[in-house]
């Protein structure tokens, strides 16, 4: 893919991502806003190690404490 | 006691009240005079609560007198970042959105402090909803940097870094998500520590990120930080991370000092970063050899992930959970944030499903990586808090900026705790800083090692000149 390609299929997912967002950007901020989605772009990439299926995501869960609404 | 109020501890003000030379009212108004003099030219305070303060005196003198004692921040003037909840009064987050909010409760720690019988002096500054800034777009200014006031004080708990660093107050409560303790108390030579994620209630303080914000004190000393995150450390069961552990003694060890004690540098975090200021190398450098010469062994840590994994890591994170807090607001009324702030969170609606998972999974390494590895080797780690000393307030600021000055993130995406000290000043006359990396629950480690460096380099006893601020 040429870098102008790459350029207009990151524009284009970038306003198919607002639209399905429900989102209005005000106009004066679109510039700034697509320049941090394409830096966005860069940090995603960056989580991507090899791993095996077994690798699971961090958190802790207790049963007994998960959900915790009210004063004991 | 013929020092200035404001030199003086939390426990020496504590020896003066109890030994009859200090009144917690003669304490008070001297902070309420120095916010007076002193927060027109630095904005720290949102809303003073000078009634509430002297009312709160003199109740602590009455106790003090009658014999009850409620610790160490008995009749203690204090301030709160504007994000936490105080029944009766507003509670900002420095947001349009949320100018005339009057909470009906008191958040955990707002009621711990009073518990403890600390003296509420009002509600400080902070980026806007602790993201945005320094802003000059909402309801009140941003906060300035006491040693320069051309300077930001850093964020977001700005507010707190400046009132501490200024001789307002000797603590305030702020909170971190990514750094927002320990930068402004970079910034602003103060002490600044995020505890263990899970060691304080987050119950009240109106989040930005659900498992990546924290809530703690920002100090003039080692000690006075000590002192406060005891008074607000403990399992709150409302709170579904806070932990259910008992709280240790924070101060039984606080001079035990460092010799025999082994710490690892995470130089390979800074080394060759981008933007790395060479005085702020070189004083991280003299800070590791301060702890040789007091008896411990530092060296360099190996194999680390790179800094960059952290950061990418922790920013995705944090920026699809505030997108899923201010979702609504952002899709209905984008305009009442100040720019940056949306701007900002906004990203976190282009975060897929998978790149958050995958951030998730990339946690749970880095975590293992620091406590299963590093932290078996060393007793503490050692890295910088800033890259720089602190920007001028009118730097031009980016929507999302991709290079970022702080190495914070890394201990919120792993949840250690991490406290900031002052190393020395810049050229220029601003703090540089470094930080000082626990493992779990273990604050008591960290206080330590910052206690013994501070009490071998002093810098806790330099100020910002008042002189300079009242003239701006």
């Amino acid at each position: 893919m040429s870098t102008d390609d790459r350029t207009a299929s990151m524009r284009h997912a970038f306003e198919a991502m607002t639209a399905l967002n429900g989102l209005t950007l005000p106009p004066e901020r679109v510039e700034t806003i697509y320049e941090g989605f394409v830096g966005l772009q860069a940090m995603t990439a960056d989580l991507r190690r090899p791993r095996t299926a077994a690798a699971e995501p961090a958190g802790i869960f207790v049963p007994d404490t998960i959900i915790r609404s009210a004063a004991p | 006691m013929t020092e200035p109020l404001e030199t003086l501890s939390i426990a020496d003000l504590g020896t003066g009240l109890r030994n009859g030379s200090l009144t917690s009212a003669k304490i008070t108004e001297h902070c309420l005079s120095r916010i007076a003099e002193l927060d027109p030219a630095l904005n720290a305070f949102i809303t003073v609560t000078g009634d509430r303060a002297m009312q709160d005196a003199a109740k602590a003198d009455r106790e003090l007198a009658d014999g009850t004692d409620r610790g160490p921040m008995h009749g203690i003037p204090y301030g709160l970042k504007d994000i936490y909840d105080t029944a009766g009064i507003r509670t900002t987050c420095h947001s349009k959105l949320r100018e005339d909010v009057i909470p009906a409760t008191d958040s955990v720690c707002a009621e711990k402090l009073a518990q403890a019988g600390g003296v509420l002096l009002g509600k400080l500054s902070t980026h806007e909803f602790a993201f945005g800034g320094p802003s000059f777009d909402l309801p009140f200014p941003p906060a300035r940097n006491p040693w320069n006031r051309d300077h930001g004080p850093g964020g977001s708990s700005s507010g707190s870094g400046a009132a501490v660093a200024m001789g307002m107050m000797r603590t305030a409560m702020g909170s971190d998500t990514g750094g927002s303790i320990r930068g402004p108390a970079a910034y602003c030579g103060v002490i600044g520590i995020k505890p263990t994620y899970g060691l304080v209630s987050r119950r009240g303080v109106f989040p930005l990120s659900y498992t990546m914000d924290h809530c703690g004190p920002l100090s003039k000393t080692v000690e006075d930080a000590a002192i406060t995150l005891q008074a607000v450390a403990g399992y709150d069961a409302i709170d579904p991370a806070c932990a259910d552990m008992p709280v240790p003694d924070f101060r039984a060890s606080l001079n035990a000092g460092v010799k025999g004690m082994k710490i690892g540098l995470l130089r390979s975090f800074y080394a060759d970063a981008e933007g790395m200021a060479p005085e702020s190398s070189a004083a991280i450098d003299a800070a590791a050899e301060t702890l040789r010469s007091l008896g411990a062994e530092v060296e360099d840590v190996q194999g680390a992930s790179p800094f960059t994994q952290y950061n990418s890591c922790g920013r995705v994170i944090l920026l699809a959970e505030a997108y899923a807090i201010h979702e609504e607001d952002l899709k209905t009324r984008p305009l009442d944030f100040g720019q940056l702030t949306m701007e900002r969170i906004m990203l976190g609606a282009y975060i897929s499903a998978a790149d958050l998972v995958q951030a998730q999974r990339l946690r749970r390494e880095l975590s293992q990586e620091v406590n299963s590895i590093f932290l078996k080797q060393y007793d503490v780690l050692l890295a910088p808090s800033s890259m720089t000393p602190a920007p001028r307030i009118d730097a031009p600021q980016k929507g999302f900026p991709l290079a970022w000055p702080m190495q914070t993130m890394p201990f919120n995406v792993t949840g250690n705790p991490a406290m900031s000290i002052p190393i020395g000043f810049s050229d220029s006359g601003l703090p540089l800083s470094m930080q000082i990396v626990g493992g779990y629950f273990d604050e008591a480690t960290v206080f330590r090692v910052g206690q013994a460096y501070e009490a071998a380099t002093q810098w806790h006893l330099k100020w910002p000149e008042p002189a300079l601020v009242e003239a701006a």
